[in-house]
């Protein structure tokens, strides 16, 4: 065999090994085209100061716990406003006739009910939740004080999905469930966990409170779960649709995926700073749970600053670093939570800083090769005028392309952000709607 | 049969169709009272409201019309067939193994609510098939994907679908006799519910432009392909209605109260008329299109108009000013009637400038009857009950006062152009411009026609001048 051939052959067999190693990557479903360069320039976004319209009722929000967007592009906010301690003062307390200066009665400020349905334009469609609380005295299940908890709906409401049945789902970071309810609130479907009941208890009588440094392992119950999402698609081990992966959270640190009964089938995570683990104590890791059009999972790991990637069976892919470092000057890290751009590719990732009060643009293809070069850009800054941030917590992103954004602690409401660019990130090419001025003014 | 006898017999065949398609179908006594039974025996199969519906209800429907058929392809929400009993399982999901049955009385019941006429004959719809979506299905987007829905497989009937958040879909099939039918449509889904329910209609006609409508849940028939008639009754009674208004009576009545006989109240109003006629047909052809503050503005401006003119009735009553206010109110009442054109003009068909026309001359009827009934008023005041000066006085102070309470409008006014779109500003203040021109050189007119007599003040005599 002469040399050239050698080198033919050699070249013909590295070739094959580099195809069949390509093809066993979890990378490998991102597709089989080769990678493009994909955009260089974020879409910019513009922020609506008439959304939400005025609330009715003398209506106040409280903390924003969860932000999530229904079929018909609805827009649906967890509020805690409800809650013990969920008003600040002069919330529910002030208010008076605009006409006359009379105080009270009817003019009185109060707490929104615990979820709202807005239209496109933010009017409200629907509100629901009980917003009834334990009685002083209410012991749980397992002998502890939740004097005061929410009574029906989870303790300290937080995260929202609405799945592709469009029925909505709540989780609780003070409590040991996901809730699954109607479209209209009209009916809890299903629970999964125990109310007032956490995995991984900081003891034997404790609510739930109190950090944990288990990943945790319970089949049935859950420790302060953050975010949830429903997979649309067949589960690769049953073949079911309809699994629910739930962000758990802030006792335990794993993503947990049950059924669509709410029966356990596997879970993913760990305690550290590791591939595929999550950074330990409290305080959300993981904060989010999202799965892309493209069969990943994305879970947000706040305090090590990054977005953890998996296949839905588990398998990790890899971490997408947000703003390393944040965690690390006390703003509880970097990564809160995940959306994409609605174009089918999901050509933009959006992330939510709410260490920095910025919403990071990825691209998302880049972010998910590793690029360092994955940022695009982003907006926002610390504040409390419109388009500003305190305590940026979760978001969505409707059929637009627009994207919605929830703050809880000192922010206490939902900001729209008209998407005015064309073409990619966006599921038409109609051009901006709604945008005004320059992009230079944007 | 002799030919005669077939003769007779299509006469009384003509006769039954012209008399049904004066009445609406199935209004005769006979069906009045069938009706009347079904509701009294099947009170739980038709299509009702829950108590918990969204502000807004939206049906959707394709209307095509096909050789010697009609497909109605309809959707309707969930919620509105909360008190049909579905069969559900579970939580309150909707038991899809065993729901078929009642879908097909749903759906019976839809094209009894959603009712279709050709030539004045109400069709009877067989059901081809009825089926539920999820919230999420976008099929109804498009006739093409509406078609591609309907022969596409149904959900899995393990979907877990709860028994209000998806839509009941249902495709109904009419026999048509004949060949270029007129047809019309009525829909009495939940009327109780006023305009919260609106039911968007898309009527695709064989040979001719699809047509869209929004209809409300209680309406009266409405032609699919109206006739040039058909379309001027319909567009002369909304112009009608939308200048028949308090408002306009009241600067009318300020207006015309100095006025003794007919002459200035004439040509006060027939300038009116006629600047507002020109602003009303600019508006069909787009001037101002989509501007949301025409009807504010028109408020507000009115509010001011009186309270101005009542003070002049106090004052010294001028028809050369008068004239120039006419025109000037005339063209902003012709640009606020532009949005009731808009909302009345899927009912146009293909005549538009009929349809136009006709919407113009309904306005132009309001304003003269209004006219006359505020003139007839006066006129009875000063003549019979409290004399010439001081009718004039009461008039003008009450209605005044009444419009000084409208000038908040103003407030409205400024939020509302503070959002408007400068080019459309300026479009309207060439209009104003020009007419206040007209309105000038009306009072150029011949002084015979413009020292009109009037009521005589009561200022000499409270200022002792003369």
């Amino acid at each position: 065999m002469d040399a050239k051939r050698q080198v033919y052959l050699g070249a013909i067999a590295a070739g094959v090994a580099a195809a069949g190693i390509a093809m066993m990557s979890p990378l490998s479903d991102l597709g089989a085209a080769p990678p493009k360069a994909g955009p260089t320039r974020a879409p910019t976004f513009q922020v609506d100061p008439f959304y939400p319209r005025p609330l009715p009722d003398n209506w106040v929000t409280g903390e924003i716990g969860g932000t999530c967007i229904d079929s018909q592009d609805h827009l649906f906010v967890v509020t805690r406003g409800f809650q013990n301690g969920g008003l600040v003062s002069p919330e529910g307390v002030g208010g008076a006739d605009t006409r006359t200066g009379t105080l009270g009665g009817p003019f009185k400020s109060k707490a929104s009910p615990p979820v709202i349905e807005f239209d496109t334009q933010g009017n409200v469609v629907r509100s629901w939740g009980d917003p009834s609380l334990m009685p002083a005295g209410s012991k749980s299940p397992r002998g502890a004080d939740v004097s005061n908890q929410n009574a029906v709906m989870p303790n300290g409401t937080h995260g929202c999905f609405v799945d592709y049945e469009d029925n909505v789902w709540i989780g609780g970071n003070g409590d040991g469930v996901v809730q699954k309810w109607s479209h209209d609130g009209s009916a809890l479907l299903l629970t999964i966990g125990t109310k007032f009941v956490c995995d991984n208890p900081a003891s034997a009588t404790a609510a739930c409170t109190g950090d944990s440094a288990f990943e945790g392992s319970s089949q049935t119950l859950l420790h302060r779960p953050a975010d949830i999402a429903v997979d649309p698609n067949r589960d690769p081990k049953t073949g079911e649709r309809g699994s629910v992966y739930v962000a758990d959270g802030y006792g335990n640190h794993r993503v947990v995926v049950f059924d669509r009964r709410g029966k356990f089938l596997r879970q993913m995570g760990g305690v550290g700073t590791g591939p595929g683990q999550f950074a330990p104590g409290g305080g959300g890791h993981p904060h989010c749970v999202v799965i892309g059009k493209n069969g990943l999972v994305y879970a947000c790991d706040r305090a090590n600053d990054r977005v953890n990637v998996f296949q839905r069976d588990g398998t990790f892919v890899r971490a997408i670093p947000v703003i390393p470092g944040t965690n690390a000057i006390g703003t509880a890290g970097s990564a809160w939570d995940v959306d994409f751009s609605a174009d089918a590719d999901q050509t933009f990732m959006y992330e939510s800083d709410g260490g920095n009060e910025i919403i990071w643009i990825f691209n998302h293809r880049a972010a998910l090769l590793g690029s360092p070069s994955a940022i695009l850009g982003g907006f926002g800054r610390p504040g409390h005028m419109a388009g500003e941030f305190t305590f940026l917590h979760m978001m969505a992103v409707d059929s637009k392309g627009n994207l919605y954004v929830g703050e809880t602690i000192g922010g206490r409401r939902v900001q729209k952000f008209l998407n005015c660019s064309r073409g990619e990130g966006r599921d038409d090419d109609d051009g901006p709607s709604g945008c005004q001025g320059k992009n230079s003014d944007r | 049969m002799t030919a005669r006898a077939a003769a007779r017999e299509r006469t009384a065949i003509a006769e039954a169709h012209s008399k049904l398609a004066k009445r609406p179908p199935a209004r005769t006594a006979c069906g009045r009272f069938l009706l009347l039974l079904v509701a009294l025996l099947l009170p739980r199969a038709a299509l009702a409201n829950g108590a918990d519906l969204p502000p807004e209800v939206l049906l959707q429907a394709y209307v095509k019309e096909e050789p010697g058929r009609l497909l109605l392809l309809l959707r309707v929400p969930l919620d509105l067939l909360a008190s049909f009993g579905l069969p559900k399982r579970g939580t309150g999901y909707l038991d899809l193994a065993r729901i078929e049955p009642r879908l097909k009385d749903a759906a019976a019941a839809s094209g009894r609510q959603v009712e279709l006429a050709a030539d004045g004959v109400a069709l009877r719809p067989s059901v081809r098939q009825a089926r539920v979506s999820l919230l999420s299905d976008h099929s109804f987007a498009s006739y093409d994907a509406v078609r591609a829905h309907f022969d596409g497989p149904r959900l899995p009937p393990d979907t877990d679908l709860f028994w209000n958040q998806g839509f009941f879909d249902a495709e109904l099939e009419y026999p048509l006799a004949a060949k270029q039918p007129h047809l019309a449509l009525r829909v009495n889904v939940a009327p109780e519910l006023g305009t919260r329910l609106k039911l968007q209609l898309d009527f695709l006609p064989p040979d001719r432009p699809p047509r869209r409508y929004l209809l409300p849940g209680g309406s009266d028939w409405v032609a699919l392909d109206p006739r040039w008639h058909e379309a001027a009754g319909s567009f002369l009674k909304s112009g009608f209605g939308a200048a028949l208004t308090f408002e306009r009576l009241v600067f009318l009545a300020c207006l015309l109260a100095p006025f003794w006989k007919l002459r200035a109240p004439v040509m006060l109003v027939a300038l009116l008329i006629l600047l507002q006629a020109l602003a009303l047909a600019a508006a069909a052809l787009g001037t101002l299109a989509g501007a949301r503050w025409t009807g504010i503005l028109f408020d507000a401006t009115l509010a001011g108009a009186i309270l101005l003119v009542a003070i002049g009735n106090l004052a010294a009553p001028n028809l050369r000013v008068r004239l120039a206010l006419s025109a000037v109110i005339g063209v902003i009442a012709g640009f606020a009637l532009g949005p009731a054109l808009a909302a009345a003009w899927q009912f146009s068909g293909p005549h538009a400038i009929v349809s136009a026309i006709a919407f113009n001359i309904g306005a132009a009827l309001a304003t003269l009857i209004l006219a006359a009934l505020a003139f007839a008023v006066l006129r009875a005041l000063v003549d019979r009950i409290l004399g010439a000066p001081l009718a004039v006085v009461v008039v003008s102070a009450l209605l005044g006062h009444m419009a000084w309470h409208w000038l908040e409008r103003y407030h409205e006014l400024g939020h509302e152009l503070s959002h408007a779109a400068v080019a459309q500003l300026l479009a309207l203040a060439l209009w104003i411009v020009g007419a206040a021109a007209v309105g000038i050189a009306a009072g150029f007119l011949p002084s015979r026609l413009l020292d009109a007599p009037r009521v005589p003040s009561l200022l000499p005599g409270l200022f002792k001048r003369e």
